[in-house]
């Protein structure tokens, strides 16, 4: 017959039951008010400021000749305002060269591991809290760092170096006309200031590669599509990474073949560094080192209509004699 | 004779032979749902066209399911809104046990009516068929593994909840093959690859019926296991009144769930059929509120490491899943994914695999993937342009996705009946120059540029005047595709006249939801 | 022994009732129609990845103008020139715009065809052999009217004959015009510019 249920078990069975449909509604309504798994998968990181502003008492840019290119890199950057000029004490630099490529550096396809080297030390002379040389190149990475000399010059000097085996791509917002968003190379977004370390070379698309070029190297994810608008591509990139400072190895230009090279005797010995805030003037120099007229570079025009520097007057030069 | 408890049943006439007792009335209407919720099944089935998902809530199947409730929350941390109907499915079970296996789940049913239809195939008493059998832990463990995968992001319960199951095999297996088989035209082309695995893999869970009844829902479903593991602290139970149980096991001989009605009653297992309460001749058996505990931990007591075990199983697979070439990785030219489909991590995450999309698509485009996703994506759905396009200003597979996988998409949002309006992209055209007949055949043909519904056109023809062998010259007309403005719809390789292998074929580069998978560049300003 | 089992009336409500109601209740909304096929969107990943081909709203193709008072795709083309339509969508014409503007008093039409060639096409029809000094690659001018072509743009300027602005009025708004079109591409291929939308 049906005897009357325990209290204790009653009490027991309606808790159980509140506890479940509580739990329930509780995993539910968090469930609800979540932004999910993938919310931050759309919020793109903002670039730094790497820019300082110009002052008048330095020239824009410079040209050093006659010496090692250690030796010219120092002198260069002594011109335009020494080191100490744009980079603070505790800051975090990146060096950024042009690594792309699995070649030796007597075959000019990157820059000279000794202006990197130079670089470096200038940057921890001047204080930097970390000096990082990163890149992000075509080729193998592992192999070009070994083989460009740069990832041994750069640890030598005293810098971290990182190619994407080591670190990440974070999703970024450019605000260009092509590079909307787009994922850069982490390393970039983490530094207080930008030294860019391009070489001059022939480039087959954009027929010059120089400054605004090599910052291709911060980007990530399929970047041959920008083949089909280079030129604004580039301007995009130069907008939204204008470095502090450039410096640019003309100490061997590679005249043919670029950007890729490997025929040394396509090799031009200019023996030239050039240093400065003015990516624009010094893009238009290294036209003229492979005999191009700057205003026939559609993204030097671009750039100058966006602001970021003039194109025109001869660069100043200084002699080293080392 | 003795029963499977081991006491002597004193024999009433024939074993077999049941007494004939007077209706029990609570037995007779769980019938009545169970036929009802079937009859609903089939028109969900039937009611996703443009004009069914008005008059019928075509998604109630799973909004009312807390396993794919549980699992969308796990994989993708939010749950659609629409979900919360599942906590009036758990408040059911927290009340009265697993009544939803008995009286409500339409894959239950056609389980127990094969189990019924083949009654005469089972071997043994019945009473012994129904006795519980440890592999019927199963469905825990896989409850257990499917929700690690969950976790860690992808959706692959979706595969094994009985509601997706069902849903998918019969509307992408068996439907298609019985309108195969009878020859229906029908309003929906029924053709779908991989028809025969799905309906193959559906009929050999039927099968198992001829062996044990009801097996899937006894051994392998986890969403039994889930409801069975809430129902552990149900209120209305199977109590058996020892003074009056004369041990003649006729309870077993009926049991749908193997609950043991007659020794330690698990009423994890019992699916609420009442078929014991009735059937008692001493009327021992009464289903109440507050009946004492019979077995502890409601009967199935499953050792530590064996959930550990797989739960571990389950957090392993998916890291394999995703290090072999699957939709998230190495995404293949063919997983062309439904418009409005969210990104492919998200997507996989959010996709119950339960065939709804495609039994709604109205040209067939929507089937089920078996490999061109992977193994993670198994039974996701793709677009094959070759067995249908996508109609532009169609969106209902959006609008039957019960978890939102795919965005409901308003056809204005789509854009592909607008001028100029490309809000969603699945994929584009490329013309294969070698088997195009204006451009390898040195025949005129624009049937690609003809169908091309975007305004402005998609392909645009080049004319070129060719001379032909015998000398004569012949205008030709030659379409070039614009990937700016193809969306990827497979109008054109649905019609391409050249039969086997279009020669114009849809891949998914340069789908909207994904921007890795652009390969046009594309800039803001006019310039 | 087995009792008469007396038929429960109040269990068989209470069990019926839920039936009932759904009964009811799909066959209310069935026949009304009223079941709604959108999900309430839930505050998670609302959006896919953007899309890199933004719902666009019609740009005005002509920077420094108002929008236009009329934007005619190919298709309806018909509806603002009549039978002339064919001949526009046999050069290729994919998009009509036009402006009513107040000063100078004239209609400005701006046809949008997918190459040059057609363009260059139509305006042979309307003007004929000669050719003006004016804006674009080619124009043609008269007192009453300026037409004029740049790449795949043709723009048909009409002045409204009581107002009569004349000659140097018309060429002046032909100018603006010809500055507001997009500026040339420096790919090569046909795909039309992308669209000028607001910015994210």
């Amino acid at each position: 017959m049906k005897h009357r249920p325990d209290r204790r078990l009653v009490l027991r069975r309606l808790g159980q039951a509140g506890l479940v449909l509580g739990g329930s509604s509780v995993v539910a309504s968090l469930g609800l008010f979540s932004r999910g798994r993938w919310a931050g998968m759309h919020e793109a990181a903002v670039i730094p400021r790497y820019f300082l502003p110009a002052e008048t008492r330095f020239p824009a840019a410079v040209v050093a000749r006659g010496g090692s290119p250690a030796a010219l890199a120092r002198a260069a950057v002594e011109r335009v305002g020494g080191m100490g000029r744009f980079v603070r004490r505790g800051e975090t630099v990146l060096v950024k060269p042009n690594m792309a490529w699995d070649r030796t550096p007597e075959q000019g396809a990157n820059t000279n591991p000794e202006i990197v080297a130079e670089v470096v030390r200038l940057c921890r002379e001047a204080g930097a809290g970390r000096v990082v040389v990163a890149d992000v190149p075509v080729h193998d990475a592992r192999r070009t760092a070994v083989r460009s000399g740069i990832e041994e010059a750069a640890r030598h000097a005293g810098a971290e170096f990182f190619i994407p085996a080591t670190a990440g791509f974070t999703l970024a917002a450019l605000g260009g006309s092509i590079l909307d968003r787009w994922e850069v190379f982490d390393p970039v977004l983490k530094a207080d200031r930008l030294i860019n370390l391009p070489i001059v070379k022939d480039h087959g698309l954009s027929r010059l590669t120089c400054g605004m070029k090599n910052l291709y190297g911060v980007l990530g994810g399929t970047r041959g599509r920008l083949h089909q608008r280079i030129h604004l591509s580039i301007a995009d990139l130069a907008v939204a990474f204008r470095p502090t400072l450039t410096v640019v190895d003309a100490t061997r230009v590679m005249l043919r073949g670029g950007p890729q090279g490997g025929r040394l005797e396509d090799l031009l010995p200019v023996g030239a560094v050039a240093a400065g805030t003015d990516m624009v003037a010094l893009d238009a120099w290294g036209a003229t080192l492979l005999g191009i007229d700057p205003k026939e570079i559609d993204h030097i025009v671009l750039a100058q209509g966006r602001g970021l520097g003039t194109f025109g007057t001869p660069l100043e030069e200084i002699h080293v004699g080392t | 004779m003795s029963g499977p408890s081991g006491r002597e049943i004193p024999v009433v006439g024939d074993a077999t032979e049941k007494p004939r007792l007077p209706v029990y009335w609570p037995r007779v209407f769980r019938r009545i749902y169970q036929g009802f919720f079937l009859l609903l099944f089939v028109v969900t089935l039937v009611l996703m066209t443009d004009e069914g998902i008005h008059r019928f809530p075509v998604r109630w199947l799973f909004h009312l399911d807390p396993l794919a409730a549980l699992s969308v929350l796990a994989s993708s941390w939010v749950l659609p809104v629409a979900f919360l109907w599942s906590l009036a499915l758990v408040a059911l079970t927290v009340f009265f046990g697993r009544a939803f296996c008995g009286w409500l789940c339409p894959l239950g049913t056609i389980h127990q009516i094969v189990s019924w239809a083949t009654r005469p195939m089972r071997r043994g008493a019945p009473s012994k068929v129904n006795r519980w059998r440890p592999h019927f832990r199963w469905k825990y463990l896989v409850l257990i593994a499917l929700l690690a995968v969950a976790a860690l992001g992808s959706l692959q319960p979706g595969l094994f909840d009985p509601l997706s199951l069902g849903l998918r095999s019969f509307a992408s297996g068996l439907v298609p093959a019985v309108s195969a088989a009878l020859s229906l035209e029908g309003f929906r082309p029924r053709i779908y690859q991989w028809a025969w695995l799905t309906g193959a893999i559906f009929i050999a869970l039927l099968a198992a019926n001829a062996w044990i009844v009801r097996w899937w829902c006894r051994a392998l479903c986890p969403l039994g296991a889930l409801l069975g593991w809430v129902s552990r602290t149900a209120i209305y139970r199977i109590e058996v009144d020892p003074d009056r149980c004369n041990h003649c096991d006729r309870c077993a001989a009926d049991c749908q769930g193997a609950d043991e009605p007659f020794g330690r009653h698990k009423v994890s297992e019992c699916h609420v059929c009442l078929n014991c309460v009735s059937v008692c001749p001493e009327e021992a058996i009464t289903y109440r509120a507050f009946a004492p505990v019979a077995a502890p931990a409601g009967g199935v007591d499953l050792p530590r490491r064996k959930i550990l075990g797989a739960a571990f199983t389950g957090m392993v697979l998916l890291p394999l899943f995703r290090a072999s070439a699957g939709s998230v990785s190495s995404p293949a030219p063919g997983a062309i994914r439904p418009p409005g489909a969210l990104a492919e991590a998200e997507f996989l995450a959010r996709c119950l695999r339960c065939g709804a999309c495609g039994n709604a698509c109205p040209t067939g485009a929507i089937q089920p993937s078996v490999g061109e996703t992977g193994i993670e994506g198994l039974w996701t759905p793709v677009v094959v342009p070759r067995r249908g396009w996508c109609e532009p200003s169609c969106v209902l597979c959006g609008q039957v996705c019960p978890s939102g996988a795919i965005r409901p998409l308003t056809p204005d949002e789509k854009g592909w009946t607008r001028p100029e309006g490309y809000g969603v992209r699945i994929g584009t055209a490329f013309m294969d120059r070698g088997r195009c007949l204006p451009w390898g055949m040195d025949t005129p043909c624009i049937v690609c540029q003809e169908v091309c519904p975007t305004v402005p056109k998609a392909i645009r023809l080049e004319e070129a005047v060719v001379t032909l062998r015998d000398g004569k010259q012949v205008r030709l007309q030659r379409p070039i595709v614009d990937p700016n403005r193809c969306v990827g719809c497979g109008l054109c390789e649905a019609k391409c006249p050249v039969t086997d292998l279009a020669a114009i074929r849809v891949t998914r580069a340069g789908e909207s939801r994904s921007p890795e998978s652009a390969f046009i560049l594309v800039s803001r300003e006019g310039v | 022994m087995p009792q008469n089992r007396r038929f429960p009336w109040l269990k068989s409500l209470l069990l019926a009732a839920p039936l009932v109601c759904l009964v009811v209740w799909l066959t209310v909304g069935g026949v009304k129609g009223s079941f709604s096929p959108d999900l309430p969107p839930s505050p998670g990943p609302e959006k896919s990845a953007p899309s890199r081909q933004p719902v666009a709203s019609p740009p005005s193709f002509l920077t420094g103008f108002p929008a236009p008072e009329g934007d005619y795709p190919a298709d309806r083309l018909f509806e603002r020139v009549d039978g002339a339509a064919d001949a526009l969508i046999a050069a290729g014409c994919e998009r009509l715009l036009f402006w009513r503007m107040g000063d100078p008093a004239a209609e400005m039409e701006l046809l949008i065809f997918d190459r040059a060639e057609g363009a260059a096409r139509i305006l042979a029809k309307d003007a004929g052999p000669g050719r003006d000094p004016g804006p674009g690659e080619e124009a043609s001018v008269t007192d009453q009217s300026v037409f004029f072509r740049r790449g795949r743009f043709y723009v048909r300027i009409l002045g409204d004959p009581a107002a009569n602005p004349g000659r140097g009025r018309l060429l002046d708004l032909a100018g603006r015009a010809d500055r507001g079109l997009p500026a040339s591409e420096i790919q090569t291929s046909s795909a039309i510019p992308a669209r000028q939308e607001s910015s994210p």
